[in-house]
């Protein structure tokens, strides 16, 4: 899926905008259209009932059919049709469009009032109407949606029981499919006429389309400005997570003392950001008397060291040689020095933690050192077979002191984690810009669950057999920082046949 | 050969100066790095042992001051600060070498030798003793003029403990010195190599009577034989 949070936001609250925005769209959409077919409907009964009032000729009934549809705000002629039948049912006037599946006699005609005795000839109670012609209608300047409500504007109207002569007709509204089309038919009738008035629904769809067209332009428009806006403001929102990504990778760079400033944020991420550099200057105390804690305590310890260690050695020259104080003086003395190497291992390690492991780099004879390596191989282990292959004339920038050290751990740790009669292999090879140590050696096997901790400080592999290993288990961690300080690495790796290799990378 | 050694531990002054000179140095010793910057100043001395951490003036100061005011005296560093960087910077300030504490008197004193003999081009580098010759440019090891092929590792033991005759050294003492890093002070690699060299000098002197020139000290170490 998306993984980005800032676009995930910005597209979920574009579709929910989306979403909101068309629902509202529809149905505002539905209820214009349902209050214009309302119109339509409100519009036909009255002109029915209008019209079933008058008497006119053919031509007349042509304009006024005309005048009508202007009146309704109706485009299309044919989409608004008039039938006009006197009193004894035949047609006066049927507009030329009229379907023949609209039969007329099977329109659902309210019943014609009774026509009362002695009635006068039908009034024109319409002022409306007074003139013998339909007073004009500037349709252009009065658009029929434009018109106001009607008094007594009803659906479906039937006022049954006698009207009074020239009292208002008697109308209903009537729906009829015909082919595709959907009439909404106002009738009305009077004693001396029926007028029915069609309009197609379908009349009011142009006007609706251009509706929806405004919205469909409109909504991907709105849906843009807010996509921007989410992106742009979540981006902003998120800008204090970017700081601490930011800040947490220079902890990784430059250290535990970077801070982020929480000025101008707002107060939920300030409030983060605050606990966030609570902890690292937490951390970086910790960090920091842990850290000074090895380098003091291997400082605290050299002076007593150097001071025991002179006193002994002074004591062993001063008794009798070969005496049972002197072979105890001098087993002390041993304890002695393993306690400085551990100091200094120490030492050494939480100034490569400091990130100041710095080294004496000048010309090292990296061939001699190797054979001198071979050579105290052979001596170590002389249960062994040692083979060298060494390049003569190797001659690199390294620390006299310090990767000597590395090279004898490499090879005591071959020595002791072999196997009877087994065999160690110091070799050189170039590589490309570095020069490759190999120190190849048989093992016993290294349970898979060491292999990743054999770098770990104070880590010991189990010693096959039982034996028991010297070394407090510091060389290897120690020699990989010496490496690394030296622009270098050291790798290892163990293959099916139990071969261990660890591999020493120095640069030219 | 006059030393100066300038450092503030009582006991370490005490056991340095006992063990130079048992050795046959004279030395001056002194606490404060101002007192000693102006000892070493005034001159007279074959080699100048100095403590990093002083009170007054420190180590680096007074060796900077020394070599600004052109004063060439070979200095050996004593350092237990910060050891690595110390190095570094006593290297680059022109001191001859360094020793980190903890350190033996021994191995200070095989460094005064080396340090003073480069410092006054001594051009023999001669080693003799019971008939046996080393030759320090060479690295060639005579008997009774017969050459003895010797390794790298097996030179510098011997060379160690002939400095010294009838001297007995630990194996650490001699670990450190030749090996110069940190083996476990259980490695049996220093009897491996007094046996080799046993050896070679054995074949060489095959007729001659008498024991060995290198005596096991038991428990405790080696030791060249000292003629009566």
């Amino acid at each position: 899926m998306i993984h980005s949070f800032r676009l995930r936001l910005t597209l979920f609250s574009a579709l929910i905008s989306g979403l909101v925005l068309s629902a509202f769209g529809l149905t505002t959409w539905l209820l214009i259209r349902g209050s214009r077919v309302e119109r339509i409907d409100r519009d036909v009964i009255t002109q029915a009932e209008r019209e079933s009032q008058r008497t006119r000729d053919t031509a007349d009934w042509q304009r006024t059919e005309t005048n009508m549809a202007s009146e309704a705000g109706i485009r299309d002629k044919g989409d608004m049709l008039l039938l006009v039948e006197d009193g004894a049912g035949n047609v006066v006037y049927r507009s030329q469009d009229w379907p023949a599946s609209l039969v007329a006699e099977q329109l659902p005609w309210p019943p014609q009032p009774a026509p009362r005795q002695g009635a006068e000839p039908p009034p024109r109670p319409n002022p409306d109407a007074t003139g013998a012609e339909p007073p004009p209608r500037p349709a252009p300047d009065r658009p029929g949606a434009a018109r106001g409500p009607r008094p007594q504007p009803q659906p479906l109207r039937e006022r049954p029981g006698s009207a009074p002569p020239g009292s208002p007709p008697v109308s209903r509204i009537a729906m009829q499919l015909a082919g595709e089309r959907h009439w909404h038919i106002g009738l009305a009738s009077t004693d001396h006429s029926r007028v029915a008035v069609a309009v197609d629904t379908a009349s009011v769809d142009p006007d609706m389309q251009g509706i929806l067209r405004a919205f469909l332009v409109a909504l991907p428009l709105c849906l843009v400005l807010i996509g921007l806006g989410g992106w742009s403001f979540s981006g902003r929102a998120l800008r204090p997570l970017r700081k601490l990504t930011v800040t947490a990778r220079q902890i990784t760079a430059e250290g535990l003392d970077q801070r982020i400033s929480s000025q101008g944020e707002d107060r939920e991420f300030a409030e983060l950001i605050v606990v966030f550099n609570g902890m690292l200057e937490r951390l970086e105390r910790s960090f920091r008397q842990a850290r000074r804690f090895s380098a003091d305590a291997a400082h605290e310890l050299k002076t007593p060291l150097a001071i025991l260690q002179g006193q002994i050695e002074q004591a062993i020259h001063a008794v009798e040689d070969g005496s049972a104080m002197q072979a105890e003086l001098t087993g002390i003395l041993d304890e002695v020095r393993r306690l400085s190497t551990i100091s200094s291992k120490l030492m050494l390690l939480s100034q490569a933690d400091a990130g100041n492991l710095r080294i004496h780099a000048q010309s090292f004879n990296l061939s001699k050192a190797l054979a001198d390596l071979v050579e105290d191989t052979i001596m170590l282990a002389p249960h062994l077979l040692v083979t060298g292959d060494i390049q003569p004339g190797l001659t690199i920038r390294a620390d006299a002191s310090l990767l000597p050290q590395v090279l004898h751990n490499l090879i005591s740790n071959a020595i002791k984690y072999n196997v009877d009669h087994g065999w160690i292999r110091i070799s050189t090879a170039l590589r490309p810009k570095q020069i490759e140590v190999l120190v190849a050696n048989s093992s016993p096997g290294i349970p898979s669950a060491e292999r990743s901790r054999i770098f770990d400080r104070f880590f010991r592999a189990d010693p096959a057999r039982g034996r028991k290993i010297e070394g407090v288990g510091l060389g290897l961690s120690v020699s990989r920082e010496i490496a690394r300080a030296h622009s270098g690495d050291i790798t290892f790796s163990v293959d099916p046949e139990d071969i261990v290799r660890f591999s020493l990378l120095l640069p030219v | 050969m006059n030393v100066l050694l300038v450092e503030d531990e009582r006991k370490i002054a005490q056991f340095v100066c006992a063990g130079l000179k048992e050795q046959g140095f004279a030395v001056d010793n002194c606490d404060n790095g101002t007192i000693g910057f102006e000892s070493a100043c005034r001159g007279g001395y074959d080699v100048i042992v100095i403590d990093i951490m002083l009170p007054g003036r420190d180590g680096l100061s007074i060796l900077k001051g020394m070599r600004k005011a052109g004063n060439t005296t070979p200095v050996i560093l004593l350092t237990a600060r910060n050891e690595l960087d110390d190095r570094i910077e006593g290297l680059s300030l022109g001191a001859d070498d360094y020793l980190a504490k903890p350190f033996f008197v021994e191995e200070l004193i095989a460094r005064i030798h080396a340090v003073v003999r480069r410092a006054s081009g001594d051009r023999q580098g001669r080693l003799a003793v019971d008939d046996l010759i080393l030759d320090r440019f060479t690295h060639e090891v005579t008997w009774r003029g017969e050459t003895v092929d010797m390794t790298g590792r097996e030179f510098n033991l011997i060379e160690y403990l002939m400095r010294s005759p009838g001297r007995v050294f630990t194996r650490t003492q001699i670990l450190e010195h030749v090996w110069g890093y940190d083996f476990d002070p259980s490695t049996n690699v220093v009897d491996v190599c007094i046996q080799r060299i046993r050896k070679k000098i054995a074949t060489i002197r095959a007729g001659v009577d008498g024991d060995s020139p290198i005596e096991s000290v038991r428990g405790v170490g080696y030791r060249f034989r000292k003629l009566p």
